[in-house]
């Protein structure tokens, strides 16, 4: 379960544990320190300003004794009233140090064995300050004294005070020692304790230090190893990866951050191997296609020369075309004229053969008069046969005269007539012919504009076969353009075959897993 | 001419022994068919010229023309006929006949379409006229002549014209254009 815990707790369960430890530790030396400072405090506050108190009180006690006694000097100085005062100036001194050395002392607190000390020594004390106070009078006297005797008096009482103080002096003075021997050996058993104390501490705070280094160590070791396999593998896997083995299995066991990455890695893996086989499948399916593209490239290309070549015979054939539009046009304007000079011959025939049937008519009408002439003769031939038959006998003869006339009447009319047949029928003819060539003027007519037709009819073929052309012209470019677009294009796809080929060896690369290098070895 | 007139002289020589059998008549057209008149009812043949228009006349008389000075009347025979009036072309004639009747002689013309000729017709190739199938009344035909296979209508002149008919045809004819006249109002 620690196993899977985050690193970050992991980190924080060691951090915790060695702050703990720390806390142990810091605890323990506090605890000493503070030991140690309450021993040092002991002896620095209690025992040594005991001390010291104490001993400033003897000093003190004894510097007043000793000034005391040094009043002895000038005990046959009747001039040493200043020395007297100096004196007292040095009692008053030696008292104003007892009483700081007593306020340090006093205040500070006592043990039991001090205080029945104390108790007994205040009780010397005090006898000893009363016979000191009597002295101190007894020299403040002498300060104040000019007289010798009284001098030699106060000396007589000086020195009967000292003795008699001398041995409440003694007495206090061993109390206090007794009492700074006291202090003293509580101020070295506090030390011994101390000392002991700082040993043991000592001692703790090693074993204490040692095992929470150990513990510290021993879960950082764990911790690091659960950082570190685990990136060591994440390493290892990495650089197998690198080296495009996709193969690797990575089991991720612990849930932590490593085995997040682990499990990132797995998927990465996974999602790298699905990747790499889908670009595989892909440059496979694009090498195929590929390779269909140039092959389709390739038939376009073939496509587009039989093309280009078709479109050559196309253009060959237009050219033709064109040329024989061509002719047609020079043909059809060639027939024009002909059809214009065939009209106006046609109109000049009919003209002539208008003169004609005009003449015809003429000759026609003459030889109507020529009719005329016969008929009237005719009759007057018959007239005359018949009177030549009313004359009867007689008019035989001019009956025969008669009768040849009417012969002769007869055969010019019958020429008359024949003439006139012949010249209605060349009338008729004439006419028909002028008919004819009436019908044949608008046919002309007709065919000239027909030629013209043709003729515009040319041009604009002439037109389109140059529009077709150009049209095939362009065709022919766009065929030219096709082919070398399909050249390119075969070459493109074979270079996409190609850079397929490279981008399937560069997959190679990758070793995939279940199946191994067949399924890049396929490719 | 003068053989000519050697044959023709022979041949006349040798009509005249015929002369009883071998008559002439003058041909003539009339409605597109062929009639035929003796010649010796023939006083001459003139073109259709000249011809003045008389008023109140039977319809059958197209007018009077002048013959040297005289006035003859000019007969429609296709109206005679009974047939509508035949047009005027150039060979439109007027044959001028001479009829007698009850010995009064009397000129008169008649609009023919067209003269032919004089035949000479034997009376052997006259034939009687037929008692039918004619659109002319028979009185008036003298015979049917056979002149190159084809029958020639010979009409009797006297007949065709007979004054009494003709004056009784213009009474007639007074009365009848007064209710044509009226019909046709």
């Amino acid at each position: 379960m620690f196993k899977n815990l985050s690193i970050k707790w992991k980190l924080g369960t060691l951090v915790a544990i060695m702050l703990i430890a720390l806390a142990a530790l810091g605890y323990s030396g506090w605890v000493a320190l503070q030991g140690a400072a309450e021993d040092i405090v002991e002896i620095g506050t209690n025992r040594l300003p005991s001390v010291q108190g104490l001993m400033a009180v003897s000093e003190g006690q004894t510097a007043v004794k000793s000034a005391t006694l040094a009043a002895a000097i000038y005990e046959n100085d009747y001039k040493a009233q200043q020395d007297f005062n100096g004196v007292l100036d040095l009692r008053k001194k030696a008292w104003n140090n007892i009483n700081a050395g007593w306020k340090i002392y006093e205040p500070l607190p006592q043990t039991k064995e001090e205080a029945v000390l104390w108790k007994q020594f205040e009780a010397d004390w005090a006898d000893w300050k009363r016979a000191d106070d009597q002295l101190g009078a007894t020299i403040s006297s002498l300060a104040g004294n000019h007289d010798e005797k009284t001098q030699k008096t106060l000396f007589v009482n000086f020195y009967k005070e000292f003795l008699g103080a001398r041995p409440l002096f003694n007495k206090a003075e061993a109390a206090l020692n007794k009492i700074v021997e006291l202090n003293i050996a509580l101020g070295t058993d506090t030390v011994k304790t101390s000392i002991e104390e700082s040993a043991t501490a000592k001692r703790n705070l090693l074993i204490t230090g040692l095992l929470s280094v150990l513990v510290s160590i021993a879960l950082a070791s764990f911790i690091t190893l659960a950082v570190t396999r685990p990136l060591a593998l994440a390493v290892d896997t990495a650089n197998r990866l690198a080296e495009g083995d996709l193969t690797v299995r990575i089991d991720a066991t612990s849930k932590d951050e490593t085995g997040q990455v682990l499990q990132a890695m797995k998927h990465m893996i996974e999602k790298l191997s699905e990747v790499v086989t889908d670009v595989n499948s892909g440059a496979q399916a694009l090498a195929s296609a590929s390779e269909e593209v140039s092959a389709t490239s390739q038939s376009l290309s073939q496509a587009s020369s039989e093309q280009a070549a078709s479109v050559e015979e196309t253009s060959a054939s237009i050219e033709q075309m064109t040329s024989s539009i061509a002719q047609n046009t020079e043909n059809a304007k060639v027939t024009d004229g002909m059809a214009s000079k065939a009209a106006r011959e046609a109109a000049q025939g009919g003209e002539s053969v208008s003169a004609t049937v005009a003449a015809m008519k003429q000759i026609a009408k003459k030889i109507g008069i020529i009719d005329d002439i016969a008929y009237q003769t005719n009759l007057l031939a018959l007239n005359a046969a018949i009177e030549a038959a009313r004359a009867g006998e007689h008019g035989q003869g001019f009956a025969v005269v008669a009768a040849e006339v009417r012969n002769l009447a007869e055969r010019s009319q019958v020429a008359a007539q024949e003439i006139g047949e012949l010249a209605g029928s060349s009338v008729e003819l004439a006419e028909r012919a002028g008919k004819l060539l009436d019908e044949i003027v608008p046919s002309i007519k007709k065919t000239s504009d027909l030629v013209q037709e043709i003729t515009a009819a040319s041009e604009e073929q002439s037109s389109g076969a140059g529009q077709i052309n150009s049209a095939v012209s362009q065709l022919s470019q766009t065929t030219q353009q096709n082919a070398s677009s399909s050249e390119e294009l075969a070459a493109t796809a074979e270079e996409m075959s190609s850079q397929a080929e490279q981008l399937q060896q560069t997959m190679s690369f990758f070793k995939l897993a279940g199946t191994g290098r067949s399924a890049v070895a396929r490719a | 001419m003068n053989q000519l007139v050697a044959t023709q002289g022979r041949a006349l020589l040798a009509g005249s022994a015929q002369a009883l059998n071998t008559r002439q008549y003058l041909t003539f057209m009339l409605a597109g068919e062929t009639f035929g008149i003796g010649i010796l009812c023939i006083k001459e043949i003139i073109e259709y010229t000249g011809l003045t228009e008389v008023p109140m006349m039977p319809p059958s008389i197209r007018g009077v023309i002048n013959l040297r000075g005289a006035v003859v009347p000019v007969l429609d025979l296709s109206v005679r006929f009974g047939k509508k009036s035949s047009d005027v072309t150039k060979k439109t004639c007027v044959v001028i006949v001479e009829i007698r009747n009850e010995d009064q002689r009397h000129v008169m013309g008649v609009v023919v379409d067209a003269v032919n000729a004089v035949l000479k017709i034997a009376e052997s190739e006259i034939e009687p006229p037929p008692s039918f199938g004619a659109k002319i009344r028979a009185d008036f035909i003298e015979g049917m002549g056979k002149v190159n296979g084809k029958f020639v209508i010979l009409l009797n002149v006297n007949q065709v014209l007979s004054t009494e008919e003709l004056g009784a045809l213009g009474q007639a004819a007074q009365s009848a254009p007064a209710t044509a006249s009226a019909l046709a109002a």
